[in-house]
């Protein structure tokens, strides 16, 4: 019975305790309104005005909010505008289920959120009274947005509605294309081996893939070189471009047009059967590694660290740092990357990543003061504060640990390229937790840096040095390829409108269709369709209604196009 | 029988047992090795060289020596105190919510129980509807637990499962001694005290365990629920960082740097972050692993026994 | 007694239920579930005849239920088996090393099982060195359509047979010991203890466990499925949870994906309640 009585009694202590937890949080809580309620109408220099963000935590080691680059925008803003400036995460993958839940229960919002929603979504949310237009806002607290959206107007288009109405601004505008272009890297010591000078279309690809086998270039006793990657995104835009195959992402994306200005699908022409039935042929004689859908970055390793891959697309700097890496097992190792990439035609095809997925800030309804939010994204988007979120802390200190590049002779670089001082590489190799200080990534404050064709041919020249660039391709790519990228950026991607409401709803009706296309095109490469099947799989697309699906995308980009003209 | 007879009877009965045993005892020492694998495997590869952890080369026992992750785990204050919060949670919450789902089930189990059928539907029925998230978090917010411990703890006081089988477990128990006490003109919380109480230890043992196992694993609320209180976090939040971590393998973005010296540092530490989620893994199960052995004792001991032998 | 449970469930599940509504309508982020100004699109069934005539509803539906029951019939004898032999045995340390043991797997997280199952059934792996002693030609298991039930059957089992196993040892613990001694007495060997007391002692358990899987039959580990899913398996691993997981979280159909929720459930509702009527009717024993 003591016991029992005993037991009681820790129950109710424990509730009492947590009743005063609970308490004293709310209490906070109230407080931090209240004051922030009174800044808003007082004065400015009494109480700072408090701005919270709500974005992703990309599965970082340390709180984003932690890290020495967002305390020193924090004083920045603190001392410049008197905000102060608090973040709010979420996990990576479940971002989307907070931003959703918090938005749909419409109360206690944060200030600003900056997530990738689609431009449908935009709109309800804005129907819906959740976010405000940021147009008025723009004009008075915005100057830096404004030239922006005067430089490129598309991102006023792509984020907004029919009527006109910003109702978010990109987080990260990088028109620097190295961030987008994605090539293959071969290993060029191989090509070597097996007597071939660089190799420049699908067909010169597969011989020397077969060769490395043949020859057992690794010399493993297997023949077990192969090219692989990350599922089939990058090889669209590395091999599938030499077939002409136009900005294949996932079915419900890959909208392109012809000279004409139709819209249509790029999973169902001809060019793209070309091109996966090319890949069919590298998966059944085992060139392309089995697993390259699925494969998580630790069985990647496991191969790039036992010298089997003979080639895998990337970002441009993948090549250097997988020769380092598979150096520093002890063999020596070349990877090249091929630029510009295979082409059927033997002319040069240059393709970037669209500028739309980089999201963005939207401002919510609970804003107690938006000019303030206002004030916080056009400082992002001044090069202060471009600089500062992308290069890292220090860097306004006298550029501690960088320094503006010296460019390599002929090239023009755009004002903020900057490198490594003497002094950053010092303090680097010391602490090597340094690069984590620093911004890249992050999305604390949005950042826009508009660069040229130049500078990746200068960053380019540093990584492979200019030799072995030359060696790839004869490029003289910043001459040609992506000189050409400088004006047409952008390109592949097609821009539309935001959807009329009767086109959203009739959209809903055709995510079966997408999720079919996309397993599609993967089956037929990986032989568990039948390529003899192709007609068959675009017959059945038509009857699930791709034709209409087409028309309503037509729409969006004539009503786009209309727009944009009428900016002009 | 007589007594003799009894005597020979055992002796057949060891003599037969004895290769029983070697057979059972087999079977399960092949099965414990089985499942051991992956736990050495783990622990192997959070104290391996992180280098030959990210090539592959680990598959059963180390390969190098290494306590960087470690030393990265141990060197944020943050963690320890996440391993603090977990702990806080995972004792307040399995307390409170055994002593709930006993009484529960033991209010359950009477016969005499008015609405009994319909309180077992309404009890029933959450475990296969439930109205989803945004409106739970609405619910949330207008009970102004939002941002508190209370929208952690209160929702976890109730759990329909333990409620079932505390309730089968206490129907099971003798109907003889209930009656008798009640009779003895002892109150339902004095009979819950002092007699289900006790003889319940196995199935609290057990329930706390599934209890406590749920908590210390559990993050999600804490991220939906209590955004603002990032002190509160718990271990798991880092666990699922670090997993998230380990799988980018786009993590290291030359930032437009190709020293090799540079190169090879952020590879380095790119190699011990993928090995941290290992060493998380191996630092956040450690504590459940040490408490298993002493609650153990309450599942292989006879509950009945000291209670029936009145 | 009851009252803190009735009152926390009213609270937490049972008001939060009329979100099951959106199921009924054309939910858009923002606008409310229940509208007093009546701007809610009520659809009535749509959603349901849409999931019922999408192309992929044999797919899913057929693969969730293949799984769902290979799982039960496969999975759910191990644990009691293992119980019962883990109760013959009489020396304590080795009783308490091994229960430590088997119920580790189950504090692995399923990110890395599945990447463990990959590297250990690849065709590198440890399982295809042995299969190709015997002449086996290697695959790589995890891309092969044949493969994926047994890789999913065995991973489960292998992960849970422990922890589940602790149940059933917690019921056996309860045995009334007079009735072993009685049984002695009476000359029953250690088989007829076994059929005779051990595994009636524990037949509401095994009752009540076997009840609880079956009204989780529409249900299935979404997340390793995810993990695990690739195109050329995708015809015998999508089952409703990740087509919920595609059509809903990824292009942002809530009223759809909430109705496909919804319907799962009700079968599953309905499938406990069917067992537990038959369950009562032929042994007496029963949930409530």
């Amino acid at each position: 019975m003591k016991r029992f009585i005993a037991l009681v009694l820790i129950t109710l202590m424990m509730f009492g305790v947590l009743a005063g937890c609970g308490a004293k949080d709310n209490v906070q809580i109230d407080n931090n309104q209240s004051s922030q309620g009174n800044s808003a109408d007082s004065t400015k220099k009494s109480e700072p005005t408090k701005i919270t963000l709500l974005m992703t935590e990309t599965g970082a080691e340390w709180n984003h909010k932690d890290t020495p680059n967002f305390k020193q925008i924090q004083k920045v803003l603190l001392d410049k505008f008197n905000i102060q400036y608090e973040l709010e995460t979420a996990l990576g993958n479940e971002f989307e289920t907070t931003v959703t839940t918090r938005f749909a229960s419409g109360e206690q919002l944060p200030d600003i959120v900056n997530y990738r929603y689609p431009s449908e979504k935009l709109n309800e949310l804005y129907k819906n009274g959740l976010i405000i237009k940021l147009n008025d806002l723009i004009n008075q607290y915005g100057p830096e947005v404004k030239k922006l959206i005067k430089m490129r107007p598309l991102v006023a288009v792509a984020n907004g509605d029919r009527e006109g109405n910003i109702l978010r601004l990109p987080a990260s505008y990088i028109e620097n294309p190295q961030h987008r272009i994605t090539v293959l890297h071969v290993r060029n010591d191989w090509l070597k081996k097996v007597g071939m000078d660089g190799v420049k279309t699908p067909d010169e690809l597969y011989t020397a893939i077969k060769a490395f086998q043949e020859k057992d270039v690794n010399e493993s006793g297997k023949p077990d070189e192969v090219l692989t990657g990350f599922g089939n995104l990058d090889f669209n835009m590395t091999i599938g471009s030499a077939f002409g195959v136009k900005y294949m992402v996932n079915a419900a994306d890959s909208w392109y047009t012809d000279s004409n200005g139709k819209i249509y699908n790029t999973f169902l022409t001809p060019e793209t059967k070309q091109y996966v039935t090319y890949m069919n042929k590298l998966y059944s004689e085992k060139l392309l590694d089995e697993s390259y859908i699925t494969q998580t970055g630790e069985q990647y390793n496991e191969k790039l660290y036992n010298n089997r891959i003979a080639g895998c697309p990337g970002p441009w700097w993948d090549g250097v740092l997988n020769s380092q890496r598979v150096s520093d097992k002890g063999f020596d190792v070349e990877y090249i990357p091929l630029i510009p990439p295979l082409s059927a035609t033997g002319k040069p095809t240059v393709y970037l990543k669209d500028l739309g997925g980089y999201g963005g800030y939207m401002v919510t309804k609970d804003c107690k003061d938006p000019s303030a939010a206002m004030k916080i994204i056009n400082w992002g988007y001044s090069l202060e504060g471009s600089v500062m979120n992308y290069y890292g802390e220090s860097t306004l200190e006298g550029g501690d640990y960088y320094k503006k590049t010296t460019p390599l002779e002929g090239l023009k670089l755009p004002d903020y390229s900057m490198e490594y001082t003497e002094k950053g590489k010092a303090a680097i190799k010391e602490e090597p937790l340094l690069w984590t200080k620093m911004g890249w990534n992050a999305e604390f404050s949005p950042k826009v840096l508009i660069g040229n064709a130049d500078s990746i041919a200068q960053e380019f020249f540093q990584a492979f040095g200019v030799e072995k660039c030359g060696l790839a391709a004869d490029v003289q790519f910043n001459k040609k390829g992506l000189k050409d990228a400088e004006f047409t950026y952008g390109i592949p991607a097609v821009n539309f409108v935001s959807p009329t409401e009767e086109q959203t709803e009739k959209w809903e009706n055709y995510t079966d269709l997408w999720i079919y296309m996309d397993e599609q095109i993967s089956k037929f490469i990986t032989s568990v369709e039948p390529l003899s099947n192709w007609d068959e799989f675009v017959a059945k697309c038509e009857k699930m209604g791709i034709k209409d699906a087409t028309q309503i995308k037509q729409e969006q980009y004539d009503a786009y196009k209309k727009i944009m003209s009428g900016l002009e | 029988m007589s007594v003799t007879d009894i005597k020979n009877y055992n002796k057949r009965l060891k003599v037969h047992s004895y290769y029983v045993d070697i057979i059972i005892y087999c079977l399960i020492g092949i099965v414990s090795l089985i499942t051991l694998f992956p736990f050495i495997y783990i622990l192997s590869a959070s104290i391996s060289d992180p280098m030959e952890v990210v090539s592959g080369n680990v598959w059963f026992l180390p390969v190098g020596f290494s306590l960087a992750s470690y030393f990265r785990v141990f060197t944020s204050s943050a963690i320890f105190r996440a391993f603090a919060n977990s702990v806080f949670f995972t004792l307040i919450i399995t307390l409170i919510n055994i002593l709930n789902s006993m009484m529960a089930g033991y209010a359950l189990s009477k016969k005499g129980l008015v609405f009994r059928k319909g309180i077992v539907i309404f009890i029933l029925i959450p475990m296969y509807f439930s109205g989803g998230l945004i409106p739970s978090f609405i619910i949330m917010t207008k009970l102004g637990l939002y941002n508190t411990l209370g929208a952690i703890i209160l929702p976890s006081i109730v759990s329909i499962w333990n409620i079932i089988l505390a309730r089968t477990y206490i129907h099971g128990l003798p109907a003889s001694i209930k009656e008798a006490a009640i009779i003895d003109g002892a109150s339902e919380f004095c009979v819950f005290g002092s007699i289900i109480m006790p003889m319940s230890k196995s199935i609290i043992a057990v329930l706390s365990l599934y209890t406590a196992l749920g908590v210390w694993n559990s993050w999600f609320n804490y991220m939906i629920y209590i955004p603002k209180l990032t002190d509160w976090h718990p271990l798991q939040m880092f666990l699922t960082k670090a997993l998230i971590w380990g799988n980018m393998n786009s993590a290291i973005s030359s930032g437009g740097n190709v020293d090799p010296q540079i190169i090879k540092n952020k590879l380095i530490m790119a190699a011990v972050g993928s090995q941290l989620k290992y060493t998380v893994m191996v630092v956040s199960s450690v504590p459940v692993i040490l408490i298993y052995p002493f609650i153990q004792k309450y599942f292989i001991k006879g509950a009945l026994l000291g209670s029936l032998k009145e | 007694m009851l009252l803190p449970t009735i009152m926390l469930l009213f609270l937490f599940c049972y008001l939060p239920m009329y979100g099951i509504l959106i199921s009924f309508q054309k939910y858009k982020i923002g606008s409310d579930i229940i509208s007093i100004s009546g701007n809610t699109e009520w659809v009535g069934l749509l959603h349901f005849k849409t999931f019922i005539n999408s192309i992929f509803f044999s797919r899913v539906f057929g693969n969730t239920i293949r799984l769902s029951v290979l799982n039960l019939i496969y999975g759910f004898w191990v644990p009691i088996v293992f119980a019962l032999l883990i109760n013959e045995i009489r020396c304590m340390w080795f009783k308490k090393l091994t229960q430590t043991f088997v119920y580790l797997p189950y504090f692995i997280s399923t990110v890395v099982v599945v990447a463990m199952l990959m590297s250990i059934t690849g065709t590198e792996g440890a399982v295809n060195k042995l299969t190709s002693l015997l002449g086996v030609e290697p695959v790589n298991m995890i891309n092969s359509p044949g493969h994926f039930d047994v890789l999913y059957v065995a991973s489960n089992i292998w992960q849970t047979f422990g922890y589940c196993s602790i149940i059933y040892i917690a019921a056996m613990a309860s045995i009334d010991p007079t009735l072993y001694e009685a049984a002695i007495v009476d000359g029953a060997n250690r088989l007829h203890k076994v059929i005779h007391i051990t595994i009636p002692g524990i037949l509401p358990t095994i009752i009540i466990l076997l009840i609880l899987s079956i009204g989780s039959l529409l249900g299935s580990n979404t997340e390793k499925i995810l993990l695990m899913l690739n195109p050329k398996i995708v015809d015998r691993a999508d089952v409703i949870g990740t087509y919920v997981y595609h059509v809903g979280l990824q292009k942002g159909k809530y009223s759809y994906s909430a109705a496909v929720g919804l319907f799962t459930n009700i079968i599953n509702f309905i499938l406990v309640f069917g067992t537990n009527i038959i369950s009562r009717r032929t042994t007496n024993y029963s949930l409530w």
